[in-house]
Parts: structure tokens; C-alpha cells; sequence
């Protein structure tokens, strides 16, 4: 699980970027993180992976304290940047080895893993060409691939349906059913509002750094209208915060 | 008309802007403008040089009546000079460029395209000509006096002179994108313009020298002859410039006109023949080329075997450097460069009394030179690995995407570890290919080879780590090339000039003093492992604080 205790980042001593949040995302569950641009999703992720650290507040991850104890914190969990561009002069395989090596996978285990996605998200005859000659979305899958090569306890993820096609989309979200029904923990930002209402157990609205709701779906709409779309409930939280 | 002045204006903007995004903090602007002015007053003595140099030189010929050959010189240097840019340039900017993408899909005929691109990269040539056209055409004025005429003609052949350098470029180019495919491959071209402009160069200096090949008594003929006979000398390959240059020097207008519409009909052949190369080449040059290949069983276990994690990072970081080409030519190129600079330096100027005469002199089959070998190899290590840059722009290279290192179960000190190996091998390819020669020219012993070598690890490992701790400090993250994340880094600079002053402080010692090798050898092996330990220590510590600050 992913336990966030009175959260805040500052930036140049004056933005609160986030400000005093606290979020406890349960095993087995998928969490929606949503919110307007620069509401602070994007930070509250970094700093749950270690990118930056918060200013005051604790986080961790499956009990381990992402400041305290980095190592073992982030070897819980799987990251999924918003932007896929990376390494792009390796071949599409070395960086999923790279991943595997990082993360300990021993080499029978990656090999089944390896092929099994390389098959799910039709990657297999692009593994041995460079990311660079990638789409965005084949850039999106590998990174995906990349996480789920050392199957972590948790993931998280900054936008990952973006440039995927159809099918990858539906793969990623079925996986990422299955792994919670397996007791994982799933926790990613979205700015699709059907997405969100279609997987989460539960959804984080944050605005203007701060939690605006968190919750199920169900408690959201009985807290404005039942006949109220997700959208304009979202509409509604965000204008009134 | 229209078309192609918005084409060209947008370009221009958009080129500028890039320059200054507006973005800027205050201070940082303020530091971007003062760093322009410097530019300006560094260049101001050059450019004052080079004027009143005209002035003496002309003044040296006037009494041979060879004045004109300042001219001859100054024309056909730039035109070697626009060429030479021409080169590199034209790629960027007619192929490889951004907005290709965006022009291809507006309904432009390849005419506008290209005409537009080529407006735009003769302006940028007019303002690198100015440079140097205007203090030597000044200098000349100055001392010939010439009339009215003159100063109309030189203009219009400034706005002439860079046309035909840049079409013939642009004609080299345009043929090779069309007619070899692999050259669409951006990574491939940028590799071998590299080439072609090195084998320019080296074609460029064997031409020269045949300049030379005309007898004393030829040239004190020509040069008693007068009336600016020298200029015969030169043989463009540019053929409207002999025009130029007598336009200029003799105010002759029916020259001036000839060299007009040679460029002219140059131009116009230019572009006839883009209509047909230049979309052939352009369409799809931004794609990159993979194979979606399947990989066999084989294959696919060979490459999946499981490895420990320092040696994967090892690894992507040579990757990296071998495939990119900027790194590949800045980082990884070097290495092999300077041992065969320096080679092909020994070989071919025994006789100078330099650094190179000084190494052939020394007696290396003697154990006296043992002090010496720990010396220079220190000073070699130290140079090598401040040269290849390799770790000094270690952390700048990862750009955007250092989030990368924190967010990954690794230590940071084994990440920097293996970034800081990934320098140190780099330049152990250069020792490799130094040792090996050295042991045949010099004769060495094997002991003075091997302590050379060990030496110079030393060395190499020491201002690796000093280089690691300067780019953690001072990463450069945000860039939008590669090329910026080496070539406009600095921090390579704070510890190449501490290297360099340590190499020469070492050999000073080993020179100057005459130290009894039993005690320089061990002495400097223990304060070299000394210093290196405490580097190490030092980055482990500086790490721990960056790190936290960087995202």
C-alpha cells in the first residue's frame, strides 16, 4: 500500500505546489488520480518515487519510508513517466534487460515475462530495433513493459493510456484489474474522467494542491447529485474548491 | 513572392527565438547579454588585427603593383569558408530540421521550400562573411584609396560571394540524400558529414601545398612581373570568383556583370535541379531505420541473460555514447584521435624542439626514466580523461530524463560508479592505442610501458571522479540536443584546466628536479591513490546532497 501522511512541496518558497495531503491507497485497489492541469498530481508522484522530496510529511511505500529507506522502497513499486522518451538509442530488448537487471528478475523469469508482453502488446518484432524508431505509443508500451518485467507490488503511473492504440489500452487496463484482484496496488493520474469511472475503486481528486476528494465513486456522486456525470461532478469539485 | 518572404520570416523568428525563449529569469538574461558583450569585446581586438594586418600587407605589395591578391585571398578564403559551412549546415537546415514535417504537409511547391531555406541560410552566412569581409575590404580601402566604384562593386559581390559555395554544398548534399538511402538515416549523416569535411580539409591542405609546388624563380617573376599577376595563383573551384576579384580590384564593370550571371545561371541550374532531388530526398527523412526483425530463440536468450546490475548500467552507458553521434565524435572519437594526433606529431616533426622532441630525446630504455614514465602518465591519464568529457557531462547527458536515476532501486554512488568506468574505459582505449606505438618508437622497456600505464589509470580514475563531482554540482539538464548537453556544457572546463595544470606541474617536477626515481615513482603512485580515494569519498558525499536537489 501507498500511505501519504500530511504531504506538502513548496517551490522557490512560495508556490504550494502541495499542500498538506494525506492519501492511503489500499492494497488491491486502483486509484485514479485526478485533477486540472497543475493541480500537483505530477509532484505528488514524484515525490512518491523519490524524484523530489517533500518538505514536510511522511510517504511510504509497503512500509518502507521512501526517504528513510529508498532502496527497498522503490523496489516495491513500478514507475510509468508521462513521457516514454527515454534511452532511445537502445534497442527496444537491452532496455527491458536493463530494467530486469536493475530489479533483480533472474533470466528464465524475464524470458517468460519478456516474451509473454512482447506478445500481449504486439511488441515482438520491435524489440530488437531502437526506441528511437519507435512511435510514442510503442515508446508508451516498452516503458510499460519495462515495469511490468519485474512485476512490482506496486505501480504507478503518470498518464499511461496516452498514445496507446485500442488494444494496447484495453490490455494495460485488464492488466492492471488482474493485478489488483492479485492484491496489488494500482495508483495512476488520468485526465480521462471514463477511464476513471470505469476501473477505480476509488478516486483522488486533488485541486490547487490539495485533496479535494478521495473515495469511491459511489460516495462521490451520493456527496453532489446521483444523476450527475462524473464530468460534472468533477467540474463541480474543482470550481468550489 | 509572398510565400516565400512569410517562409523565410518565420524561419528567421523562429530561429532567434530559440535564441531567446523571453522566458529568461532576470538574472539569467542579464547574464545571457553580458556574455554576448563579451563575445563582442574578445572579438573586437581580432577583428582590429586583421584590419590594420590588411593595411601592412597591402602597403608590403604595393610596390610590386600586387595589391590585388589580398583580394584574390580574402574571396576565395571565404568562399573555401562558406563551402566548408555549407556542409554541415545545409543538412540541418534543408533535412534534418524540425519544421520539415510541417513544410511537407503545406501545399509548397519544392522550390518554395528549398528557395525559402536557402534565404535563410545565406543570411546567416552574410553575417558570418561581414565578420571578416568588412575589417579586410576596409583594411584595403584604406591603404589603396580606390574610387566610388569600388566600395559599390565589393558590396555587390559580397552579396554574391557566398551563393555558388552554398549551391555547390547544397548539390553534394541534395545527390546524396537521393541517391544513397542509408543517409536518410539522421544518426548515419551526421556521422559522415564529419567525414566529408575532414577529408575536405585534408584535400583542402594537400591542395595548398601544391601551391607551392611553383619554383622561387616562377614566383619572383610573377611578382616582378606587376599589375597583380600573382592572383593567377590561386585556381578557384568557384568559377564566378576570378570575376570577383578583378571587378574589385580594377573596378571593371563588365567583370562584375560576367560574375553575375555566372551566379545567376548557377543559381537558376541550382534550382531546375532541386524541383527534381530535393523532395526525393526530403520525404521521409525523418524516419528512422529498424528492422522488425524477430528476434531467433537464440538470440533472444543470448541477450536476455541476467547480469549484475553495475555492468547492465556500465553497458547502457556505452551504448549511449557509441550511438549517439554527438557523443560518439566528442566522447568516444577523441580517444582514439589523440594518440594518432600525437603519434603522426612525433613521427613526422622529430627534428622540432617541442614537447615531441623533448620525448624522443628523453633515454626511455634507462631506469632513470622511470621518474618520467610515472610523470607523464599521470599528465596522460589526467589529459585524456579530462578530454573525452565523458564524465564531466555524465549527468548533463541524461537530460530530462534524470528522474531516471532516482527513481530506480540503485545506489546513486554505484550509478556513478559505472558512468564514471564508462570514462575511464574510454580512456584506456586511448592508453592501449598510445603504449602500443610508444613501445615500438621509443623503445621502451616493458617496466617503464607499465608504469606509464598504471600511472596514467591513476590519473584517468582521479579526474574521472573530479569530473563526476563537477557535473553533479552543476548538471546541464535542459536542452533540446545533445549537441548542447557537450558542446555548450562548461563543466568540462573546470576540470580540464585543473588536469592540465596538474599534468604540468607533475612533468615540471619531473623535469626540473632530478628526483631519484626510487623515490618519485612510489611518492607519486601513493599521492596519486590518495587523491584518488579522497575523490571518491568526496563525490559519495557530494551526491548525497545534490541528488535531493535534482529532478
Amino acid at each position: 500500500m501507498i500511505n501519504i501522511q500530511n504531504v506538502t512541496k513548496v517551490y522557490n518558497g512560495k508556490v504550494k505546489a502541495v499542500d498538506n495531503i494525506s492519501l492511503a491507497v489500499e492494497d488491491g485497489q486502483i486509484v485514479g488520480f485526478i485533477g486540472p492541469n497543475g493541480a500537483g498530481k505530477t509532484t505528488t508522484l514524484k515525490m512518491i518515487t523519490g524524484i523530489l522530496n517533500s518538505d514536510t510529511g511522511n510517504i511510504s511505500l509497503n512500509g518502507f519510508d521512501i526517504r528513510k529507506d529508498p532502496i527497498k522502497a522503490k523496489k516495491q513499486f513500478g514507475f510509468v513517466p508521462d513521457n516514454p522518451d527515454i534511452f532511445l538509442r537502445l534497442k527496444g530488448l537491452e532496455y527491458l534487460n536493463l530494467m530486469a537487471d536493475i530489479y533483480e528478475v533472474d533470466s528464465q523469469l524475464r524470458r517468460e515475462r519478456i516474451s509473454e508482453l512482447a506478445k500481449l502488446f504486439e511488441m515482438d518484432h520491435a524489440l530488437n530495433d531502437k526506441i528511437l524508431s519507435y512511435s510514442h505509443g510503442m515508446r508508451q508500451k516498452i516503458v510499460v513493459m519495462g515495469v511490468l518485467v519485474h512485476d512490482p507490488k506496486i505501480w504507478i503511473l503518470d498518464e499511461p493510456l496516452t498514445g496507446l492504440d485500442p488494444q494496447s489500452a484495453f490490455a494495460l487496463k485488464e492488466m492492471m484489474r488482474k493485478v489488483a484482484q492479485e492484491g496489488k496496488t494500482v495508483f495512476f493520474s488520468t485526465h480521462v474522467l471514463e477511464v476513471a469511472e470505469k476501473l477505480c475503486h476509488k478516486v483522488a481528486i486533488i485541486n490547487k494542491g490539495k485533496i479535494a476528494f478521495f473515495g469511491t465513486l459511489e460516495d462521490l456522486k451520493k456527496d453532489y447529485h446521483p444523476n450527475m456525470s462524473l464530468e460534472e461532478i468533477f467540474l463541480e469539485v474543482t470550481k468550489n474548491a | 513572392m509572398r510565400k516565400l518572404k512569410s517562409l523565410v520570416l518565420a524561419m528567421l523568428k523562429n530561429t532567434f527565438s530559440m535564441v531567446d525563449q523571453g522566458k529568461r529569469k532576470k538574472s539569467s538574461k542579464i547574464l545571457l547579454y553580458g556574455f554576448a558583450l563579451l563575445m563582442i569585446v574578445a572579438f573586437l581586438p581580432t577583428l582590429a588585427m586583421l584590419h590594420f594586418l590588411t593595411i601592412d600587407a597591402v602597403d608590403l605589395l604595393a610596390p610590386f603593383q600586387q595589391t590585388g591578391v589580398i583580394v584574390a585571398l580574402l574571396f576565395n578564403a571565404l568562399a573555401l569558408m562558406i563551402f566548408f559551412f555549407g556542409i554541415f549546415l545545409i543538412p540541418a537546415v534543408f533535412y534534418f530540421s524540425r519544421d520539415i514535417e510541417t513544410l511537407l504537409a503545406l501545399p509548397l511547391k519544392p522550390v518554395d521550400i528549398l528557395l525559402s531555406k536557402f534565404v535563410v541560410t545565406l543570411i546567416y552566412e552574410y553575417l558570418t562573411l561581414a565578420l571578416f569581409f568588412i575589417p579586410v575590404i576596409s583594411g584595403y580601402a584604406r591603404a589603396v584609396s580606390p574610387d566610388l566604384l569600388f566600395y559599390v562593386y565589393a558590396f555587390i559581390v559580397f552579396l554574391i560571394l557566398p551563393i555558388i559555395p552554398l549551391v555547390l554544398a547544397g548539390l553534394i548534399i541534395m545527390m546524396i540524400m537521393w541517391l544513397i538511402p542509408f543517409a536518410k538515416n539522421r544518426d548515419f549523416f551526421n556521422m559522415i558529414s564529419g567525414g566529408i569535411a575532414l577529408i575536405f580539409a585534408l584535400w583542402l591542405n594537400y591542395a595548398l601545398a601544391g601551391l607551392a609546388t611553383v619554383t622561387e624563380g616562377d614566383l619572383i617573376n610573377m611578382l616582378i612581373e606587376g599589375n597583380n599577376s600573382l592572383i593567377a595563383l590561386f585556381q578557384s573551384f568557384i568559377p564566378n570568383i576570378p570575376f570577383a576579384i578583378a571587378a574589385v580590384v580594377n573596378s571593371d564593370f563588365v567583370q562584375l556583370l560576367i560574375a553575375l550571371a555566372i551566379t545567376a545561371a548557377i543559381f537558376g541550374g541550382f534550382l531546375l535541379l532541386s524541383q527534381i532531388l530535393y523532395f526525393r530526398g526530403v520525404i521521409g527523412v525523418n524516419e528512422t531505420s529498424s528492422s522488425r526483425r524477430q528476434l531467433s530463440s537464440k538470440d533472444f536468450s543470448k541477450s536476455t541473460r541476467s547480469q549484475k546490475a553495475i555492468v547492465t548500467y556500465l553497458l547502457k552507458e556505452l551504448r549511449l555514447l557509441f550511438r549517439t553521434p554527438i557523443y560518439m565524435m566528442n566522447c568516444v572519437s577523441i580517444n582514439v584521435l589523440l594518440p594518432v594526433l600525437f603519434i603522426v606529431m612525433t613521427a613526422a616533426f622529430p627534428e622540432e624542439e617541442d614537447l615531441f622532441a623533448l620525448i624522443l630525446s628523453i633515454p626511455w630504455d634507462n631506469v632513470l626514466a622511470i621518474s618520467l614514465a610515472s610523470a607523464f602518465g599521470v599528465a596522460f591519464g589526467l589529459v585524456m580523461g579530462s578530454m573525452n568529457m565523458v564524465s564531466a557531462t555524465a549527468i548533463s547527458r541524461e537530460g530530462q530524463q534524470v528522474y531516471f536515476m532516482k527513481v530506480i532501486p540503485m545506489e546513486i554512488m554505484d550509478q556513478l560508479h559505472a558512468k564514471s568506468l564508462s570514462g575511464f574505459l574510454l580512456s584506456l582505449l586511448g592508453l592501449i592505442l598510445t603504449v602500443i606505438p610508444a613501445a615500438f618508437f621509443l623503445k621502451a622497456p616493458w617496466y617503464i610501458l607499465a608504469i606509464f600505464s598504471v600511472m596514467a589509470m591513476l590519473g584517468s580514475l582521479f579526474i574521472n571522479y573530479l569530473s563526476i563531482i563537477v557535473d553533479v554540482i552543476h548538471p546541464k539538464l535542459v536542452w533540446e540536443t545533445e549537441q548542447a548537453a557537450v558542446k555548450q556544457n562548461i563543466n568540462f572546463v573546470f576540470t580540464m584546466l585543473p588536469s592540465f595544470g596538474l599534468a604540468y606541474l607533475l612533468v615540471w617536477l619531473a623535469l626540473t628536479f632530478d628526483f631519484d626515481y626510487r623515490i618519485f615513482a612510489p611518492a607519486s603512485f601513493l599521492v596519486m591513490v590518495t587523491l584518488t580515494l579522497i575523490t571518491i569519498k568526496a563525490t559519495q558525499m557530494v551526491a548525497r546532497v545534490r541528488f535531493d536537489e535534482i529532478s
